[in-house]
């Protein structure tokens, strides 16, 4: 893959023996940044480091607290670079929500190939729900870290304080690590997260839709991400919106975000030269679905969503023609699956 | 929740972590103030010390003739409108409303659930009442519960017809001929959830009037699960009270987490005698009518629809399906360890403002947008229903 300066970091393979605190990239994109300071190359300590945590992290053992707010630390000094509308070159494999289902993570990773062999574009929901958000999450932004010109994590509308405390990763991080430290590392490190990528400049991916305050992609690079996601305005829409049958806008049955109509789709594609916007957010039961006449396209990655819901998982190649094909895959196969116990109130009537 | 969650909720509360809201997550409600934390904890205190089980006063007591005034003051001022419905084949209803100040204003149609009473809803219908929004509150009991006629049938088809018969009966009372620009919004708590969804699933009966459908902690399979420990909690629940404030504090004690609610709710549970006025065993026979399709009855109502669940995310396949489609508006309370199975009795305000909320989002957009949020499109046209 050729460099693109529009790029500004290099996968640590290549540059591991560059000396320690050299800026990488440092050209005349780093002045159009949104963030001030400069990118630090990682240090071949820190690479065997992250090898190892990547080693651990694969046999679905969660990474020590010192080790997760290291790990933090790096991703921060790497995510505060991204744009808010990061490029990504092709070739490149699209992912929907993952939802703490790790063993379909490792079996994604097992379709689509090996990361950094295979480059990876996650758009976002990768805690909540499932039993594994702790190792997804630490496992992808490992990943991030340690091959980030190879793997681009976006934020989904999961990836919030406040969604986490409801849907299943604080009371995960507490179980795991006694306390919510590990909580809070990440929930502070999924501020820095991008929140949409554009691959080739064609295809514009982000976790939800588009916005009634949000036109042209332009508007997107104006928007200040680092902060937890917003109950309402342009971000809240990115991460929340959804397709709809029905023209124009829609209010959202969710309570946030918003419906858009095959009409908003062609138009925003039209204005942004666009061929496809590619999202996730909404479990659909072969994996992918199509809407707007091939405008819109939704990829959902976890398998048998909740271990319940009886869905396939799909992911989508981008090779370098933009040619594009979909991969479906069911739930692994593993022994001790954890069983779905939920508690019984006492009284109910 | 654990001691360590406490803690660290208590630090979330007072700290300086960032906490804007978003929707789906009850902590973007308002937070608890310290003082309304003391506040309950010497309303706790106070009841301790007027434990009735520790004395052995006479009913009723002095306190109880405060309760029961309090009471009866309510029922008599708050909803301006106090009838009984009457029907051919079908108990008499009795009901309470309080009207909206202009006549083309949205009505609430509140139903509680089993062994209950409307008055479950007195301290929602005050904070609705207290809303900017002007809202008309309707509300009955259930044949066999509150001041309502008895009759043996449960089933749940015939409890979705004399809803029916009550909201028709209603519209052609009090909404006036010109009556195609209301909306009437259905609130139901348990199995009047389950009610109500069965009505509005089941085109055989005329709701056209209704624009939007909120369930309080209800969910089919938690439900169905559930009513397998409900004989030995009916066996084990006294016949009879002592005192009002025994029955209060009886209650608050595991069901209910709000004492000022407690005080309007239970009084409304019990017979002159202190027994209660419904017979919960006679609905026996009728549970597994419940809740059955629950689930499918909610997600069939094509208009707007809010799940609002008291303390757990609890959602069965068919509803995390159709909520991860976003079909629905989901909220949990669980940042609070005050809030039980009756979210609406121990939240009221909490509750009163998702609802509201979500009426203003769902009637009118547009408005919603610019005068709540500030938002104003800036393209593709409209925002539509």
């Amino acid at each position: 893959m050729d460099l693109d300066t529009d790029v500004p970091m290099e996968d640590v393979e290549e540059h591991q023996l560059r000396q320690s605190g050299q800026p990488a990239g440092a050209d005349a994109s780093a002045a159009s940044r949104p963030f001030s300071g400069k990118k630090q190359d990682l240090s071949l300590t820190s690479v065997n480091q992250l090898d190892q945590w990547i080693d651990k992290l694969s046999k679905c053992e969660p990474l020590s607290e010192a080790d997760v707010k290291r790990l933090c630390d790096m991703a921060i000094d790497v995510l505060q670079f991204e744009e808010n509308v990061q490029p990504v070159q092709v070739p490149v494999t699209i992912c929907g929500d993952v939802h703490g289902q790790f063993h379909d993570l490792i079996e994604l990773f097992k379709i689509g190939g090996p990361c950094p062999d295979t480059n990876y574009l996650f758009m976002g929901d990768y805690v909540d729900r499932g039993y594994y958000s702790v190792e997804t999450v630490s496992y992808l932004v490992c990943m991030k870290v340690r091959y980030p010109n190879r793997i681009t994590i976006l934020r989904g509308n999961h990836e919030s304080r406040q969604i986490t405390q409801v849907y299943g990763f604080y009371d995960e991080c507490l179980r795991k690590y006694g306390s919510a430290t590990v909580w809070k590392l990440f929930t502070d490190l999924f501020d820095y997260f991008p929140i949409t990528a554009l691959v080739d400049n064609k295809v514009f991916c982000l976790h939800g839709g588009l916005s009634p305050m949000i036109e042209t992609i332009d508007q997107v690079r104006e928007l200040n991400r680092i902060q937890e996601v917003p109950h309402e305005g342009p971000m809240c829409d990115l991460l929340w919106s959804d397709p709809d049958d029905r023209g124009g806008w829609g209010i959202s049955p969710r309570g946030a975000g918003f419906t858009f109509g095959q009409d908003i789709s062609e138009q925003f594609n039209h204005t942004n030269d666009l061929s496809l916007i590619a999202r996730a957010h909404q479990l659909v039961m072969e994996g992918f679905s199509w809407s707007h006449q091939e405008s819109v396209v939704t990829i959902f990655s976890a398998p048998n969503y909740c271990y319940r819901c009886g869905n396939q998982a799909a992911i989508m190649e981008v090779d370098e023609q933009h040619n594009r094909q979909f991969l479906q895959y069911d739930p692994s196969v593993r022994p001790g699956e954890p069983t779905v116990t939920r508690k019984t109130p006492d009284y109910f009537l | 929740m654990s001691d360590l969650h406490k803690a660290f909720m208590r630090r979330m509360k007072r700290g300086p972590v960032p906490h804007t809201g978003v929707p789906g997550a009850a902590s973007a409600l308002p937070e608890l103030t310290e003082d309304e934390l003391l506040d309950d904890q010497a309303t706790i205190a106070s009841l301790a010390h007027h434990n009735p089980s520790q004395s052995s006063s006479p009913s009723p007591t002095p306190e109880d003739d405060e309760i029961h005034k309090a009471y009866q003051a309510f029922k008599s001022s708050f909803f301006t409108v106090h009838e009984t419905y009457h029907f051919n084949g079908l108990p008499s209803i009795n009901t309470y409303y309080r009207p909206p100040e202009t006549p083309h204003s949205t009505i609430f149609v509140c139903l509680h659930g089993a062994g209950s009473s409307a008055l479950t809803f007195a301290k929602f219908a005050e904070e609705v009442a207290r809303a900017e929004d002007d809202v008309g509150i309707f509300l009955y009991d259930l044949r066999g519960h509150g001041d309502s006629a008895k009759l043996d049938d449960f089933g749940l088809d015939s409890l979705a017809k004399e809803l029916s018969a009550v909201v028709d009966e209603f519209v052609l009372r009090h909404l006036p001929a010109s009556n195609e620009l209301r909306s009437i919004y259905c609130v139901g708590h348990s199995l009047g959830g389950a009610i109500m969804s069965k009505y509005l699933s089941d085109d055989t009966y005329e709701h056209r009037l209704v624009k939007g459908l909120i369930l309080l902690d209800i969910v089919e399979e938690t439900a169905v699960r559930s009513l397998v420990a409900m004989p030995t909690f009916i066996a084990n629940r006294p016949f009879k009270f002592k005192s009002l404030s025994h029955a209060i504090e009886w209650h608050m004690n595991f069901l209910l987490f709000n004492e000022d609610s407690a005080l309007l709710s239970i009084p409304d549970l019990l017979n002159p005698d202190l027994t209660w006025k419904t017979d919960l065993s006679l609905t026996q026979p009728f549970w597994d009518s419940w809740f059955h399709a629950l689930t499918e009855n909610f997600l069939k109502f094509k208009s707007p629809k809010l799940l609002i669940l008291s303390t757990h995310e609890t959602l069965d396949k068919n509803l995390i399906i159709g909520q991860m489609q976003g079909k629905y508006q989901l909220v949990v309370f669980n940042n609070s360890n005050k809030s039980g199975h009756f979210v609406h009795e121990d939240l009221p305000k909490q509750v009163c403002i998702c609802v509201l909320d979500f009426l203003r989002r769902n009637e009118n957009p547009g408005k919603f947008l610019r005068h709540n949020l500030g938002v104003v499109p800036k393209w593709g046209g409209q925002i539509n229903k």
